[in-house]
């Protein structure tokens, strides 16, 4: 019979054999490009002729560049608007198909869910078509409403155009999320409440927003996080107009580096991008370390 | 053990396929890789000058990347900053000065083409085409032209006709062009149809050349960063050229939000008019709805008292690159490359080259008329009256500026002047 030869030193030198392609991708395309990004935001560079050290004259300019404002400021709107409008919607379909009145439910999720995995640039494409003028949703709100809606060409309007697709794009999602969070309120608290009189929204106020205080606190944030980062559907259904209108950061990160070829300073406001992101990053890994919120 | 040797085996063989598929070389031959941009039709002509090359030059291989249009600039530039494999490359003449003023391209060598001076070469193409088409680089020469084109005016005669104009009687000033698409504009109770004008309000480039051209037509000069400079210090006729052009949407002609895409838009009437279409454009005309027998070119419109100057002109040159492993083969390369203009023509596509190197003719100036409608009484004399796109490291920064001056007006409603004065600044903070 063997004895037992692994120690543990052992088992933990074979288990870095093993996740060692992983920690060299991450390191060739995660951890080597955002220092290269950093070293880069320094610099005044084209890709073509030799990089010009700025200092922090990027970072500078940055801060009074009324584009960069604008587009840091259409960015919370869009993430503020679009994580409330899916949290909020994600929770009530949740809540719709954990009750019991509800039929084909499998149905009505998967139709809900459909569209997460469908190609957002697909999503993106047929959803400009039909806010054109000749487009179906135009012609609905006509027909229906007698409203001509400027929905892509009029700068108050085309934000909430954008954030529409998103939403209906990305809360089937969060719906599972908050499916499985009332899956694991325990029943008896809610037969309990029912003894007591307590009626639908004592229930949901006082049984099941208690309950899923860390499913919420958790989707939140990690639904903050993904929507700062958007890109695709800006670029694709209004290229960032009218009028910079939907101008998010993501895209003028882009923008900058490859129409301008400003790279160094695309890489200044990715920096800018960056500190945002990990402020919320920071405050999610913060509520997984805990378990809890408040304690 | 076993665990070890396995464990190193894999790692081997990991290595192995790493270092063969880096590795590999096409049979001991060179190969030439260049860079193009795609189209289905031209596609076809430029595969046939690979198979000519590549007969001529049995240990050659071409690699011809065809790349979307949108993605080429982008596409090269990177490439030739990683230092990769690229030996030549298309630009258009909006972006070849970047490229040129950084060192990424190589000066024309005669011995590619059997010449014994640059002038010989130069002398093959039409005088003036290697300059316009972005070929020429603080006096020296460096392109070759795959393309001289110009922008003309298009209108949908059976639309004229319906709305009780003369197709006879073609607009010739701005003014008479707002009348003519205001007339042309339909609607179907109190719903859209048709746009009367319509320009690709979604991009900078499309708006940017058009209200280029009729800065350009007013006297101010668009087509270098002095000129552009020195515009900014006459708001008046910054503002005029602009109104000229915010004025469609303003006075109705122009429903931006009707269908965003003038070309395809044209080609299936919801739009009568556009402004940004060469002779290659009728290619386009026939994917669409509308009948050619219906689709009129005529001379871009002019201020009256203005520069007497027609649509923008444009060009793509093909480039040797700094990379390029052999440049005298590349350059003999693009010479084969861009010796097809009789099959060009017949496709839409303009190449002005008079002569090809074994001394025959290469366009045969009949051909344009019998394979282009209305090459003669309108392409043509355009061609030599086009306005000229600005030539500038930041090119890409003007066309935003200027599309911000014309999305001020249209989608925020500041008036022209505001949105002048804004232009003012931001071109002044770029050129700086």
């Amino acid at each position: 019979m063997r004895s037992a030869s692994y120690s543990v030193t052992k088992l933990q030198r074979h288990g870095y054999v093993f996740i060692l392609p992983t920690l060299l991708f991450f390191a060739a395309f995660l951890i080597y490009p955002m220092l290269s990004a950093f070293h880069l935001s320094l610099f005044d560079w084209n890709l073509l002729g030799a990089k010009t050290y700025l200092g922090l004259k990027n970072f500078a300019t940055m801060v009074e560049d009324q584009r960069v404002i604008n587009s840091f400021l259409r960015t919370l709107h869009f993430s503020a608007v679009s994580v409330v409008a899916i949290n909020v919607l994600a929770f009530i379909f949740a809540l719709m198909f954990s009750s019991r009145l509800i039929r084909y439910k499998n149905f009505f999720q998967s139709l809900i869910f459909l569209p997460v995995v469908l190609s957002i640039i697909a999503c993106g494409v047929v959803w400009e078509f039909m806010y054109q003028k000749t487009g179906l949703i135009s012609i609905i709100f006509q027909k229906l409403f007698g409203l001509s809606i400027p929905w892509l060409t009029d700068t108050g309007i085309a934000p909430y155009s954008v954030i529409i697709v998103f939403v209906w794009k990305s809360v089937g999602y969060y719906m599972v999320i908050y499916i499985a969070g009332l899956m694991d309120v325990p029943a008896s608290y809610y037969e309990a409440a029912r003894i007591d009189g307590a009626g639908f929204w004592g229930q949901l106020l006082y049984i099941t927003l208690p309950s899923l205080k860390n499913t919420i606190a958790l989707a939140v944030v990690s639904c903050v996080i993904f929507t700062f980062g958007q890109f695709s559907i800006q670029y694709v259904i209004t290229s960032g107009g009218p009028s910079r209108s939907t101008e998010i950061l993501a895209l003028l990160i882009y923008r900058e580096a490859f129409e301008f070829s400003k790279f160094g300073y695309s890489a200044a406001i990715s920096v800018l991008f960056f500190l945002t992101l990990l402020v919320f990053s920071v405050i999610q890994l913060r509520i997984f370390r805990s378990g809890s919120i408040g304690g | 053990m076993v665990k070890r040797v396995l464990l190193l085996g894999l790692a081997l063989l990991i290595l192995a396929s790493f270092a063969w598929a880096t590795g590999q070389k096409d049979g001991g031959k060179k190969t030439i890789t260049h860079y193009h941009w795609t189209e289905t039709t031209f596609d076809k002509i430029n595969n046939h000058a690979v198979e000519v090359f590549q007969a001529k030059h049995p240990n050659v291989t071409v690699k011809l990347l065809l790349l979307p249009d949108g993605d080429r600039v982008k596409t090269i530039r990177t490439a030739l900053a990683a230092n990769g494999d690229i030996d030549s490359f298309a630009l258009s003449n909006g972006d070849s000065a970047e490229f040129l003023s950084t060192g990424q391209a190589v000066e024309i060598n005669p011995k590619g083409f059997g010449k014994k001076s640059v002038a010989e070469v130069v002398a093959m193409w039409n005088p003036g085409a290697i300059e316009s088409s972005g070929g020429v680089w603080e006096g020296k020469y460096y392109g070759i032209p795959v393309e001289l084109s110009n922008y003309v005016a298009w209108v949908n005669i059976a639309d004229m006709k319906e709305a009780g104009l003369d197709p006879a009687n073609k607009p010739k000033t701005w003014d008479e062009f707002h009348a003519m698409t205001r007339k042309l504009v339909k609607e179907v109770g109190g719903v859209r149809t048709r746009n009367g004008f319509e320009c690709n309000g979604k991009t900078s480039i499309f708006s940017f050349l058009v209200v280029s051209d009729m800065i350009q037509q007013l006297g101010l000069d668009w087509g270098t960063d002095k000129g552009f400079l020195a515009s900014v210090d006459k708001p008046d006729l910054l503002a005029k050229g602009l109104k000229n052009y915010t004025d469609f949407v303003t006075e109705k002609s122009w429903d931006p939000g009707f269908s965003g895409e003038d070309r395809q838009g044209f080609a299936n009437n919801k739009t009568a008019t556009m402004l940004t279409g060469g002779t290659w454009f009728w290619g386009v005309v026939d994917t669409g709805s509308v009948p050619r027998k219906d689709v009129n070119p005529f001379n871009y419109p002019r201020f009256q008292g203005g520069r007497d100057l027609g649509g923008m002109g444009y060009g793509n040159c093909v480039f040797v690159s700094r990379l390029a492993k052999d440049p005298v083969l590349t350059f003999a390369w693009l010479d084969t490359l861009a010796s097809q203009p009789n099959e060009f023509i017949k496709a839409g596509l303009n190449q002005p080259r008079i002569s090809l190197s074994d001394g025959s003719q290469a366009l045969d100036p009949a051909l344009g008329k019998q394979v282009i409608p209305f090459y003669d009484e309108v392409f043509k004399g355009e061609l030599t009256k086009t306005a000229v796109w600005l030539s500038s490291t930041k090119t890409a920064q003007m066309m935003d500026a200027v599309f911000g001056a014309v999305s001020r007006v249209i989608y925020e409603n500041l008036t022209v002047e505001a949105s002048v004065a804004q232009l003012q600044k931001d071109i002044r903070s770029i050129l700086k």
